[in-house]
This record gives structure tokens, C-alpha cells and sequence, in this order.
């Protein structure tokens, strides 16, 4: 007598649905965990500077960015001095009294050895004597101390005194504005 | 003495107590002198030359702590109440300060960005993160710099204190160019113009703004960040990288000195120059020329002793 033999097939008990739903499972962390980080995520985006003008920090030179700080510190006590004096201190003047970068020292000469002139229509004129290490440099100043003022660079070799000082003048002989920008606490959480 | 009048005179007493109490709070209303928080060591020296006694000068931190490795204290955080505005570095050398004020019983007290005005210089090294955007924090060790913060400081607490802002902006031009007279001179002690092929390193990332107003440009920095020694490989690469770059002079700290610079000094035979990062010591108003004079006199003389 023989016993009757069933065969029955056990299909395994999640029918291979598991991988299916621990791979759906990955997807969906990825999914929210790709849009937490598009949300909250910061773009690092720069802020370019306009092709006529340079970056302080990344496009001067290590002679330039030192001719530049100095430029913008003596600005405001020119812009003092006009104030008080009705009229523009000379460079000699400025040499005599140490500000630099128009005093005629050490560093001065290791930063391109710039002649300064002042220049009608309010502008002073720093004209470089080695170009290769820092390019020559006009700070123009309004008819008023309190006007704004600007800083423009040039690395042209054979320079002479500009007679238009417009910004297209400028543009139009090589000249370059020198914007700084003041990205206060990268490093350091806003509170506003 | 009846139980009335020992109640009468007791409440003469209390009421003379009261007026004793109440009469210096008076007198502080009416010339209520600013009281000025500061972050750092030349901070304090900057705020205290501009005021001169018509302000108080107030340490966020106290003295002996180094402010790169500080964590905020109860007692320092609970002095911020007392306050009126706080001088604040603000690119990076006091990111503790912004902790401490939220937490403060005064999270609104004013603040003035010291380096608003500066045009700064990109990070180095491993700080050099977040495409260009993180800058070299240490403007103070740079006359320029310390210049343009010291006027900066000067016209905005004139904003907040209209009474003295005059005064302030006097003090602060007499301190402009004290500071601009002991570049001179240190200047002036240099018969020539710093050889062009002269390669400088630092062993910390601070003293770019410093070199750059003697026209040296900074080739390498050895500390990946302050006061974190290099790892035996890292510092192995930084004496090859020396060697290949022919670096002549390396300038050190002078408060934090550490035995593996003498490595570097053996193995690569560099001359080593400490310099001050003045954030050590006692809080004075002369402390940052006294140390300024001597970091000048110290890039001086290491061009000097290059050949220049």
C-alpha cells in the first residue's frame, strides 16, 4: 500500500517582496533625506564683480591689495582734511605726514614705487613703477567731502594722467574699478 | 523708648538707608557713561584710546583665556546684561560672541561690525572653505587695518553717544596716528626695500594683513589650524615644501611656542621670528602698541638679517 504523496510548494512568505519594499524603503529616505538638504541646503553662490571692475580679495596682487587698504584708511582723513580745509591735501603733504601708501618708504618701493600726483577735478594719481608687481592706482573723490569715492586700477606699462575721469572715460583707457566686499560671519550663525 | 518712636526712628533709618542707596544711581543717570563690550585684546586697546574716561571698556572674556579654543562661561554670558553695544571683530576671530548675546538677558544689544570698512583678505589653509568666502580674521595685526576699525568704531559709537561723538572722533585720529607714526619708524630702520625673492612662512594663518604693509607676501602656513600641531607626515611635507619653495624666514608664535617649530627650524634651516598675536595677558590701552611695536621691529629685522 502506498501512501499517496502531495507535493506542496511554499512559496518563502514574503514572496520575494521584501526586496522589493527595502529597496522602495531606501528610495523614500533618499527621497526626503534629497529634499530636506534642497531645502534647508545654502547655495554658495559669489557674488561676481561686473567686467569692469576687480575683486579686492581675489583678483589684486599682494602689492595691490596693501596699496588699496592703505588708499581706503588715508581716504578718510583726505575726506577730513577737505572738510576742514576746503581743499585737498597734496601728496607731498601726505608723504611728509607718513600716510601711506603716498609716504615714500621702504614698503613703498617693494610695492611698486608709485609716483603720486593730484590731479584737477579731485583725483589722485599713483602711477607704478613695476607693473608686474602692483598696477598703477587713481582714487577719485567728489567736489564734496562727503561724496562718495572710488579706487580704480590699471597695469597698463605706459600711463599717462587721465583728462576725463567718467566712468566710461576710464573703462574705455583700461582702467578698473576695485570693489572690497564685507562678508561679515560666514563662519558665524546670523541672528538677523 | 516707647514701641512709637522706636517705630518712628526705625523708619527714618530705613528712609536715610533708602536715600544713601538711591543717590549714586542718581548721579549715574544723569552722565550715564557707556559701558562697551570687547571681544579681543586689541579690541579693548582700540574702544579704550577712542573713549578715553568718557566710556567704560568692558572684556567679554576675561583675561588668561585664549580666544580660539574659549566656551561661553555662565558669569561672562550674565555681564552682557550690563551693557550698552558690543566692538565686535566679527570675520570670524569672535564667533563666540553671537552665542553669548542670544543667550544674554540682553539678545538685542546694539553691535558694531569693527570690520565693516576693511577690504580683507581670503583665509588660508585648512580655514580657506566655502568658495572664498571665509576671510582671514586677523586684521588687527595690521596697521592699515587697525586704522580703518579704529575710525570705524569711533564714528558709530558717536551714533550711540552723540554728546562725546566729537570726541571720539578726535581721540580716534591722535591713536590713528600714533599707530601710523611706529610704522614709520619701523620702516624707517630699513635702508632698503625687502629683497623681492624673499620667501616668508608662518606657522599660524594670522599674519597676512601684517606682512602685506611690508609688501612680503605669506608662501606657506604650518599649523592646519591654531594651536593644532602637525601631524608627522603633515610636517614632513611642510619642511620638503619649505625646502622646494626656498622659504628663508618663518615667523612664530611668541605666546604659544611649540617644540616641533624647532624641527622645522632644524631640518629645513630656516630663521625663526616669534611674533605676538596679542590675545594674551592683561587687558590694557597700551598693550597694542607696546606689541605691535615689537612685531614691526621683529619683521624689520628678519629682513634685515634675509639680505635684503
Amino acid at each position: 500500500m502506498s501512501t499517496p504523496t502531495t507535493t506542496q510548494t511554499i512559496r518563502p512568505a514574503g514572496a520575494g517582496h521584501e526586496t522589493l519594499y527595502v529597496l522602495l524603503f531606501c528610495a523614500l529616505v533618499l527621497l526626503v533625506a534629497g529634499a530636506v538638504v534642497s531645502w534647508r541646503g545654502e547655495t554658495t553662490e559669489t557674488s561676481e564683480v561686473a567686467a569692469h571692475q576687480f575683486d579686492a580679495r581675489r583678483d589684486l596682487t599682494a602689492g595691490e591689495q596693501g596699496v588699496y587698504a592703505d588708499l581706503r584708511v588715508t581716504l578718510e582723513e583726505i575726506q577730513l582734511r577737505q572738510q576742514e580745509e576746503q581743499r585737498l591735501p597734496t601728496p607731498a603733504e601726505l608723504d611728509a605726514e607718513g600716510y601711506a601708501p603716498f609716504a615714500r618708504d621702504a614698503s613703498a618701493v617693494s610695492r611698486g614705487g608709485h609716483t603720486w600726483q593730484l590731479l584737477e577735478g579731485g583725483a589722485y594719481l599713483g602711477l607704478s613703477q613695476a607693473s608686474e608687481v602692483a598696477g598703477s592706482f587713481l582714487m577719485r573723490l567728489g567736489a564734496q567731502p562727503d561724496s562718495p569715492a572710488d579706487i580704480w586700477l590699471n597695469r597698463s606699462t605706459d600711463l599717462t594722467a587721465p583728462h576725463d575721469l567718467s566712468d566710461a572715460a576710464l573703462s574705455a583707457a583700461g582702467w578698473q574699478q576695485v570693489v572690497a566686499q564685507f562678508d561679515a560671519g560666514v563662519t558665524r550663525q546670523h541672528r538677523h | 523708648m516707647s514701641i512709637s518712636s522706636f517705630l518712628v526712628n526705625r523708619r527714618r533709618i530705613l528712609a536715610g538707608v533708602l536715600a544713601l542707596c538711591l543717590t549714586p544711581l542718581a548721579h549715574a543717570e544723569e552722565a550715564k557713561r557707556l559701558r562697551i563690550g570687547i571681544t579681543l585684546h586689541p579690541y579693548y586697546s582700540y574702544v579704550a584710546n577712542i573713549v578715553g574716561d568718557k566710556a567704560e571698556v568692558v572684556p567679554l572674556i576675561p583675561a588668561g583665556f585664549n580666544p580660539h579654543a574659549y566656551e561661553p562661561r555662565a558669569e561672562d554670558i550674565k555681564r552682557i546684561g550690563t551693557l550698552d553695544v558690543v566692538v565686535l571683530n566679527g570675520v570670524g576671530h569672535d564667533d563666540f560672541a553671537d552665542r553669548m548675546i542670544e543667550a544674554s538677558e540682553k539678545p538685542g544689544v546694539a553691535t558694531i561690525e569693527a570690520n565693516a570698512n576693511v577690504p580683507l583678505l581670503a583665509a588660508t589653509g585648512i580655514a580657506a572653505r566655502g568658495a572664498g568666502k571665509v576671510v582671514n580674521p586677523h586684521t588687527f595685526l595690521s596697521i592699515s587695518a587697525s586704522i580703518a576699525q579704529v575710525n570705524n568704531i569711533a564714528r558709530e559709537l558717536g551714533k550711540l553717544d552723540p554728546a562725546n561723538a566729537k570726541a571720539y572722533t578726535a581721540n580716534a585720529r591722535a591713536y590713528g596716528k600714533r599707530l601710523r607714526q611706529l610704522r614709520a619708524e619701523a620702516l624707517a630702520k630699513l635702508t632698503s626695500a625687502p629683497n623681492a625673492d624673499l620667501r616668508v612662512a608662518t606657522v599660524h594663518a594670522a599674519y597676512d594683513y601684517l606682512l602685506r604693509e611690508f609688501g612680503l607676501e605669506v608662501t606657506a602656513v604650518v599649523e592646519p589650524a591654531h594651536g593644532i600641531e602637525p601631524s608627522p607626515s603633515q610636517l614632513k611635507k611642510t619642511i620638503n615644501q619649505l625646502r622646494d619653495l626656498d622659504v628663508k624666514v618663518i615667523f612664530s608664535e611668541l605666546d604659544f611656542p611649540s617644540t616641533y617649530v624647532d624641527t622645522i627650524q632644524r631640518e629645513s634651516g630656516v630663521r625663526l621670528y616669534p611674533l605676538s598675536h596679542i590675545s594674551y595677558g592683561d587687558y590694557s590701552a597700551e598693550k597694542y602698541e607696546k606689541e605691535m611695536t615689537s612685531n614691526l621691529d621683529t619683521v624689520v629685522r628678519a629682513i634685515q638679517e634675509a639680505g635684503a
